[in-house]
């Protein structure tokens, strides 16, 4: 009678534990990497309703960041600074600009503009601006070089994940007061910037909370 | 297959009635609206509370777009993400409750007590707790009302110009207004004007809870209109004669810190106070009594007198009382009371309720007096700027309505169609008034039968003033404008008195300007608004003289029997029934029969035996002609043949949690004896109804769970609370952890302070954005409170005692429910708190099976998903609004402890004890509640647990909770022989 | 094969021989073989039709409850599982039967397993199946369920492995995933006879395929032997295990008659009660249906009576070791709640679980009881009514009524408690009757096996195979 199977399917048994292997593989694979901290938004860079450039204000003008993001030591929030501030300068710099047209247009019509949010942790964290700042964690080790951006992105996983990387050793992300708005700042070399970062630990009281109520309310 | 013990106390609902009768329930429920059809109800009735969230802006390619909106000018002092806190005062009737409001982005969220204030000391109750969602209400009447159209604010004031034009002319003739009672120096002033400019018209005052009873006994006794402030803290021996002074009378926070002050058993040189009370149905005041004397309310009259008389054998002058019959009283009881306060003249004190007649007030007064107690225990002041409930008046004026010589009727707030008194038929005499205007927050009852109906600006969104029962002075600020843009009070009153229309601000301003008199006004002024109250305002003690004439003794009325019952109104967690629409009331357990979502007519069970009725059961209440249809619930302790039944149920029409809920006792309220009377039948009609109580279950069993003694045997014995239960050492499998660095925060509950009132259910309530859910869901045992107050009878069925126990989650420091979380949502942190992660949580609800204090509590559906966009308004923004699938508990209010302890950080400290309350510890009127740093030796809660009562509920598991308890102490008099308070049931 | 002289066919002490009408194997062959080959009867449709609608009941339910949430069940606050964790623990329990008789008894060498042993293995499969549905959906949040297993995640969180849950999800899965790569083996030689029977192209394929080139060589059976036996010894302490982590759901929690240590070996014997209770019913019905009461004889069912006699007594011996302990500890809450189990609020239910789990196994002492189809049917089916009521009593009561008495409430299940339920059978029985139309039902090579001639001493015994 006629052969029911050809003869490739003799070695079947290898192309199925082959094919097993692969799946199995593939399966990991796939948790490994959408499940890990560093497939997050890294990237998101929206287009903003106003073209404002942070790197011509933070970079090249060298604003301090609290300039515009001035509650940022006092409270939870950085707040986004309110329109008014633009137009402390820009009532006389470039005040026919075509670029500035949304801001006057808010000036005018007392209208807040509509900034799209980047940096954005769930809202089931109560992430505390003040309390990193006052520990001396620098704006760009969360935001990054900002001051080279002309749109804000994304570039720190901003995970739970990553943030506990830093809550349990935090020693190597101390600054002094006067880096935090530095975009440029690298620790100085390992024993110094430790020596540092156990002083300021002992002295600021800092133990980074690594309990679910740190963050989770 | 049933339970075979009758003894009332394995449940009130006796467990084998429970099963067929619950599972009748359940048919009925089915047959209604199918198995989940109650939940749909419960959803329709959420959704009507609002739309469901939408994301701001689409979804974007890898995550939803979200907006961010700056201010465009920044305003002063709003630091985004900090709360700011504000003073102002909720006036209720002629008590004003000073308060500090906690705002967010100018959006108030939570009403605390103002600890500068003398009638809130920093505590609440649950009506200002709760007032916060009052605000957000979304069925807040929103439009002016013109016969039924939508008209306008100004169309109203073009109306009254032309009713000025008609009464200037006649002085007012025919014109009559109808007001709240109030206690308000810019209210007051307005209605003078109003007064002065048409003398010809009436200005009467209605409230269906009121204690014109006792004004109109003062005002009789010393011929001055004069308000009594009672002194608890000054009283060793109190006596109450049908006086909720703990819960419902006038100024009650005051009144309970007062009470819990002078009952503290641990220091053996002061004494412990002693409460005796005299009343028919079971109140706050009662359970907290070391005698309390069931009686029915029209027989306390004649109590009252056999006391003054057994005073008076004790050689004291009393004029003017007469002998009279008590053949049917407990004769050792009274003995003993009158030695007590014969024994402590001066530091005794005689209190009658609002509820009683006059005549029972001015015995209360004549028995201080002759005491001493009057300028100890009880100061008179003067009661400016106050207006009290006139019944009398309120009848005349209706009765001229009815002849139609009333053309304008204004009633300003109040709700007198609902709740005047049935045989007054307020509703006629109200269609005979050619224009009629009502002033409320709701479109209620009266509002749909005026021809004018105009919303009420909350008090957080007013301008106006108020005087405390003391006589201080505080301002009432706005926190946030008008959410509907409806007028105040005070620029209402202004618009009648003047015809101008005013802003509120301007007018409490002119009224200051009288003040604070003496230059800097401005200066001033800002402190009062500060500080929420004007400082050293409490008026002086008059020195007063009665001129006692003879006092007629009421002759005891027919005795009651099963078809001649008394029937007792009582103001419930609904006030007059004004918070009727607040679901935070509504669900929350009455303090003493636990239920929730309506009213019941409470029976002795001796009484329902008799009558063959058993809880849940419809019966109709029969009152000479008028009927009212209601469930029976079975309340220990409740005087036989009597009935009580809450006010301010069985509203129609007036919002999504109101309407359905109870019936409306008003239907059968009587002018002449408000409060009480007899002659009432029951009868039963067959039907049956869901009745959601949250404890079916008032007995210990004799387990130690609230432990108690006598004030004697707790002198003898100390440590009689650890010595209650006997257990082999604890130790546990697991390594220990080291709990002795840094904050290790803890809380005790003192249960000789906690009068079980609710104040803290209902503030963690609202700080921690917890739910409601619904009748049926609490019926199905399913409430969300995460700090609930355990009710427990003690003793005789008939006549037991009470006690109370709030529990929430104890923070055991070896969390059963932690190790059995398959997904480590609730794990310990180093302060030794039991963090609940709800993004991290599965819901498998085993954490709730292994807790032993079921106090996890679970989300069975999605009861936050469909808010309206003002009750998110109410929310607090720091804590997690919980959604289907999760469970939720207690958390110590770790929201507090983060800010305080960042704040302390960046200040370069470490947190002061007393620095962060959780919300039930802030909310306690008697301090009961106390939390803290247990590493901290000076700190409060650490003196605490030193106390010898101090043990831990359950502690024998060795789950090492972090709260415990301190236990209770009565402190009877050993003149009237053993108590039971021994017995644990 | 070296004590086959004595348990195979003619068994000394003049026992019946295991089956009857001394068939040959070609007969075996032919009647098992036909069931599957044969026009597909109308009366199958039937009951497939049945079992697939009461299939979809248990998905409408399971729609319904990802839609709404677990509130649409009769859960309150103090009963926080109800009937999901209960119908959990008695189909994984009924799971057991057809390991413990393919393993264990294969191990001792009973070999009047071999008539019933596939029948078992299949149903033990399904009823797994079913189990694993419940623990599944009675979590708040389903579509976070995976959460149970360690996969790495942005949180990097593991779960916890101190959850008896976390242990329920190894060990079931583990247990299941054990049968089935027994109950495979097992029918390999059996599908390899199909496949030199299939007459049709499709059935040639499908089982040569399944049949994995099973030729029945020596070197094969060697192998496959081996194989079988190692896979029977692994299974073996699964049986013990499975169960035993169940019952530490309850066992490691400290609730008033959870917390006992007695919970392991209890569940266990609970279970193979449960089991066999389940194997007796179906094969009763199977036997009936397609002629098999050669095959499957009356002693075949007795012995299973026995095994039922003996473990209902271990479970009535647990009962009133629980009641014994209780007093013994002193512990007020352990007494209250066993007083309260007999004659509290659900005491129905408990003695409902007494008399069918404790009483009705007794009738099996008499010989003529026990070998009684009509009563051993209705027995059984009883047996698994009162483990289900079992499981209803440990759960519920514990919960309803625990240690402080303000949270104390009544449960009672809604319709889709019960619809869920049901549904679970629609889908038990969908895959059962799937089996039985088309596997061999019997295990043929196995039962040859025990036939007399299967003997190498047999007179004329020359292996056929």
């Amino acid at each position: 009678m006629a052969q029911i199977f050809p003869k490739w399917t003799n070695n079947i048994q290898t192309y199925i534990a082959a094919g097993a292997v692969f799946i199995v593989v593939a399966m990991v694979g796939f948790f490994w990497y959408y499940g890990s901290p560093w497939y997050t938004d890294v990237g998101y860079r929206p287009i903003q309703p106003v073209p404002y450039s942070h790197k011509l204000h933070a970079g090249d003008l060298g604003l301090d960041c609290r300039y515009c993001h001035n509650l940022a030591e006092k409270s939870v929030h950085a707040n986004i600074p309110p329109t008014q501030t633009c137009m402390n300068c820009h009532a006389i710099i470039l005040p026919e600009s075509e670029k500035l047209l949304p801001v006057r247009e808010s000036w005018g019509t007392k209208r807040p503009i509509e900034w799209i949010r980047v940096h954005k942790v769930a809202d089931y964290c109560y992430f505390n601006h003040s309390a990193h700042l006052y520990a001396g964690i620098g704006c760009a080790d969360c935001h990054g070089n900002v001051a080279e951006m002309e749109t804000v992105m994304q570039v720190k996983p901003l995970s739970m994940g990553w943030c506990l990387e830093c809550h349990r050793n935090p020693e190597m992300h101390l600054r002094p007061r006067e880096e935090l708005t530095n975009m440029y700042w690298v620790p100085p070399d390992k024993d110094k910037q430790l020596k540092f970062a156990e002083q300021v630990i002992k002295e600021k009281a800092i133990a980074p909370p690594q309990d679910c109520s740190g963050c989770h309310r | 297959m049933e339970k075979k013990d009758k003894k009332y106390w394995l449940s009130l609902d006796h467990l084998h009635d429970t099963k067929g009768y619950r599972r009748n329930l359940r048919d009925r429920y089915h047959e209604e609206n199918g198995e989940t059809g109650g939940d749909f109800t419960r959803r329709s009735f959420l959704g009507i509370m609002g739309a469901s969230l939408a994301l701001a802006g689409l979804a974007g390619c890898r995550r939803p777009v979200e907006k961010i909106v700056p201010y465009v000018i920044m305003p002063e002092e709003v630091i985004p993400g900090v709360p700011q806190y504000y003073a102002t005062t909720m006036s209720l009737g002629t008590s004003a409750y000073g308060i500090i409001v906690e705002s967010h982005e100018g959006r108030p969220t939570k009403i605390e007590g103002n600890p500068k204030h003398p009638s809130t000391l920093g505590s609440a109750n649950i009506f200002l707790e709760a007032a916060i969602l009052g605000l957000y209400d979304p069925d807040r009447s929103k439009k002016v009302k013109h016969n039924g159209a939508e008209s306008a604010y100004n169309d109203f004031i073009s109306f009254w110009r032309e009713q000025e034009l008609k009464f200037a002319a006649n002085k007012g003739e025919g014109l009559a207004v109808i007001s709240e009672s109030f206690s308000s120096p810019t209210l007051m002033r307005l209605r003078n004007d109003f007064l002065k400019k048409y003398s010809n018209a009436s200005w009467v005052c209605y409230e269906p809870i009121s204690d014109e009873n006792n004004h109109k006994a003062v005002g009789q006794l010393t011929g001055r209109p004069l308000q009594p402030v009672y002194h608890y803290d000054k009283a060793d021996v109190v006596l109450s004669l049908d006086a909720d002074f703990l819960l419902t009378e006038n100024e009650n926070i005051r009144a309970a810190r007062g009470f819990a002050e002078k009952r503290k058993p641990d220091d053996n040189k002061t004494d412990m106070n002693r409460l005796y009370t005299a009343e028919s149905a079971f109140s706050v005041t009662g359970s907290m009594a070391d005698h309390r004397l069931r009686i029915s309310s029209a027989d306390i009259g004649r109590l009252a007198f056999a006391i003054a008389d057994a005073v008076r054998k004790r050689g004291l002058n009393i004029p003017g009382v007469f002998e009279t019959d008590i053949s049917d009283f407990n004769k050792e009881w009274i003995e003993a009371l009158a030695d007590d306060l014969n024994g402590a003249k001066g530091r005794s004190l005689i209190i009658a309720g609002s509820r009683q007649p006059i005549r029972v007030h001015q015995i209360a007064m004549i028995l201080n007096e002759v005491l001493g107690n009057i300028g100890q225990t009880v100061t008179y002041h003067n009661a400016n700027d106050a207006i009290a409930p006139d019944m009398e008046a309120l009848k005349s004026t209706i009765a001229k309505m009815k002849s139609g010589a009333i053309s304008t009727l204004i009633i300003l707030g109040g709700n007198p169609v609902y709740n005047a008194p049935a045989d007054l038929d307020f509703a006629s005499a109200l269609s005979k008034c050619e224009n009629s205007v009502h002033y409320s927050d709701y479109l209620d009852e009266t509002s749909k039968l005026t021809g004018w109906h105009i919303p009420r600006a909350h008090f957080l969104e007013s301008w106006s003033d108020a005087r405390a029962l003391d006589g201080t002075l505080s301002v009432i600020q706005p926190m946030i404008e008008p959410l509907y843009g409806s007028p105040s009070d005070t620029e209402l009153y202004a618009l009648l008195a003047s015809g101008r229309n005013q802003r509120g601000y301007d007018i409490v301003r002119e009224t200051w300007q009288n003040v604070l008199k003496g230059g800097e006004f401005e200066k001033k002024w800002r402190k009062v608004l500060h500080d929420g109250l004007l400082a050293d305002s409490a008026l002086p003690n008059e020195i007063i003289k009665l001129n006692v004439a003879a006092i007629e003794s009421p002759k005891s009325e027919k005795e009651l029997s099963n078809d001649n019952l008394e029937l007792n109104f009582y103001s419930s967690k609904l006030y007059d029934g004004r918070f009727a629409n607040n679901g935070w009331l509504q669900e929350l357990p009455d303090p003493i029969n636990k239920l929730t979502w309506g009213n019941a007519a409470l029976l002795s069970p001796k009484t329902a035996t008799e009558l063959a009725v058993a809880n849940g059961e419809i019966v109709n209440i029969e009152a000479g002609s008028a009927k009212l249809e209601i469930p029976v619930w079975i309340s220990p302790g409740q005087a036989d043949y009597t009935v009580a039944v809450a006010l301010g149920y069985g509203r129609g029409g007036i919002g999504a949690v109101a309407d359905g809920v109870g019936a409306n006792a008003y239907l059968l309220s009587n002018s002449n004896n408000p409060s009480f009377y007899r002659g009432v039948r029951l009868t039963k009609t067959g039907a049956v109804m869901n009745m959601a109580g949250t404890q079916d279950h008032g007995s210990m069993h004799g387990r130690p769970i609230v432990r108690e003694a006598t004030l004697n045997e707790y002198r003898s014995n100390p440590e009689f609370a650890e010595e209650m239960v006997e257990h082999p050492p604890l130790k546990s499998i697991y390594p220990e952890h080291d709990y002795s660095q840094g904050y290790q925060w803890g809380m005790v509950i003192d249960l000789n302070a906690c009068i079980g009132c609710g104040a803290c259910t209902i503030a963690c309530q609202s700080e921690n954005n917890i739910p409601i859910v619904g009748k049926l869901q609490v019926s199905k045992g399913r409430e969300m409170h995460w700090i609930r107050n355990d009710r427990y009878y003690v003793g005789d069925e008939n006549d037991p005692k009470i006690v109370h126990m709030p529990v929430a989650c104890q923070q055991c420091e070896n969390a059963p429910c932690e190790s059995v979380c398959p997904v480590a949502a609730t794990v310990h942190d180093k302060e030794g708190l039991n963090n609940m992660t709800y993004t991290r949580c599965i819901g498998t609800r085993y954490c709730s099976n292994n807790c032993p204090y079921k106090v996890r509590r679970f989300n069975f559906f999605n009861y936050t998903g469909k808010y309206a966009e003002t009750i998110r308004m109410a929310q607090n923004p720091d804590v997690t609004v919980r959604s289907r699938g999760v469970m939720e508990k207690c958390t110590f209010c770790t929201q507090r402890l983060n800010r305080a302890k960042i704040k302390a950080r960046q200040e370069g400290r470490t947190v002061r004890d007393g620095e962060i309350q959780t919300a039930c510890e802030q909310a306690c009127p008697t301090r009961a509640i106390r939390f803290g740093n247990i590493n901290d030796p000076d700190s409060i809660v650490t003196a605490m647990k030193k106390i010898d009562r101090n043990y831990a509920l359950l502690g024998e598991f060795n789950v090492r909770p972090r709260n415990s308890y301190l236990a209770k102490i009565r402190n009877p008099n050993p003149k009237l022989g053993k108590t039971e308070d021994k017995e644990t049931g | 094969m070296s004590k086959g002289i004595t348990d195979s066919g003619i068994i000394p002490g003049g026992e019946a021989p295991l089956i009857e009408k001394n068939p040959t194997f070609g007969s075996i062959t032919e009647e098992i073989s036909r069931i599957t080959e044969r026009k597909t009867p109308g009366v199958w449709y039937l009951a497939l039709g049945a079992a697939v609608s009461l299939m979809f009941v248990l998905f409408g339910s399971i729609g319904y409850l990802v839609f709404e949430g677990v509130g649409i069940w009769g859960l309150n606050n103090p009963v926080g599982w109800g009937w999901a964790i209960i119908n959990f623990v008695w189909w994984v329990g009924i799971g057991h039967a057809g390991t413990l008789i393919s393993a264990i008894l294969f191990l001792l060498r009973q070999r009047w397993r071999t008539s019933i042993n596939r029948f078992a293995e299949a149903m033990t499969l399904f009823a797994v199946s079913c189990a694993l549905i419940f623990p599944a959906i009675h979590v708040g949040r389903i579509w976070v369920v995976y959460w149970m297993f360690p996969v790495p995640n942005q949180m990097s969180m593991w779960p916890n492995f101190r959850s008896p849950l976390l242990w329920d999800v190894f060990a079931v899965s583990t247990y299941f995933t054990a049968s089935l790569l027994f109950w495979y083996t097992g029918l390999i030689p059996d599908l390899a006879t199909f496949r030199d029977r299939a007459k049709t192209k499709i059935r040639k394929i499908v089982f040569g395929f399944l049949s994995l080139g099973w030729r029945g060589g020596n070197r094969q059976w060697k192998h496959y032997e081996l194989a079988y036996l190692i896979l029977a010894g692994i299974s073996t302490p699964l049986v013990l295990s499975v169960h035993s982590v169940v019952s530490t759901d309850f066992a490691i929690s400290i609730l008033p008659g959870w917390h006992t240590t007695i919970f392991p070996p209890y569940f266990v014997a609970g279970a193979i009660f449960s089991g066999f209770a389940m194997v007796v019913t179906l094969t009763i019905i199977a036997r009936k249906l397609f002629h098999l009461e050669h095959i499957i004889t009356v002693s075949h069912l007795e012995k299973m009576n026995k095994i039922m006699l003996l473990t209902g007594m271990m479970v009535g011996y647990a009962y009133s070791m629980e009641f014994f302990i209780a007093w013994y500890s002193g512990n007020i809450y352990e007494q209250f709640v066993f007083i309260n189990r007999a004659f509290g609020q659900y005491a129905w239910a408990y003695w409902i679980m007494i008399s069918c789990n404790v009483l009705i196994p007794q009738m099996f002492w008499f010989k003529k009881l026990r070998r009684s189809i009509p009563v051993m049917f209705i027995a059984s089916i009883l047996i698994n009514v009162g483990m289900w009521f079992e499981r209803f009593v440990i759960v519920v009561t514990s919960l309803a009524q625990d240690f402080l008495p303000s949270s104390w409430d009544y449960y009672s299940p809604t319709i889709w408690d019960i619809s869920t339920f049901v549904g679970s059978f629609g889908l038990f029985f969908t895959l059962f009757l799937l089996f039985i139309r088309f596997l061999p039902m019997i295990s043929m090579s196995e039962v040859k096996g025990v036939l007399p001639q299967a003997d190498p001493h047999h007179a004329g015994g020359d292996r056929h195979e």
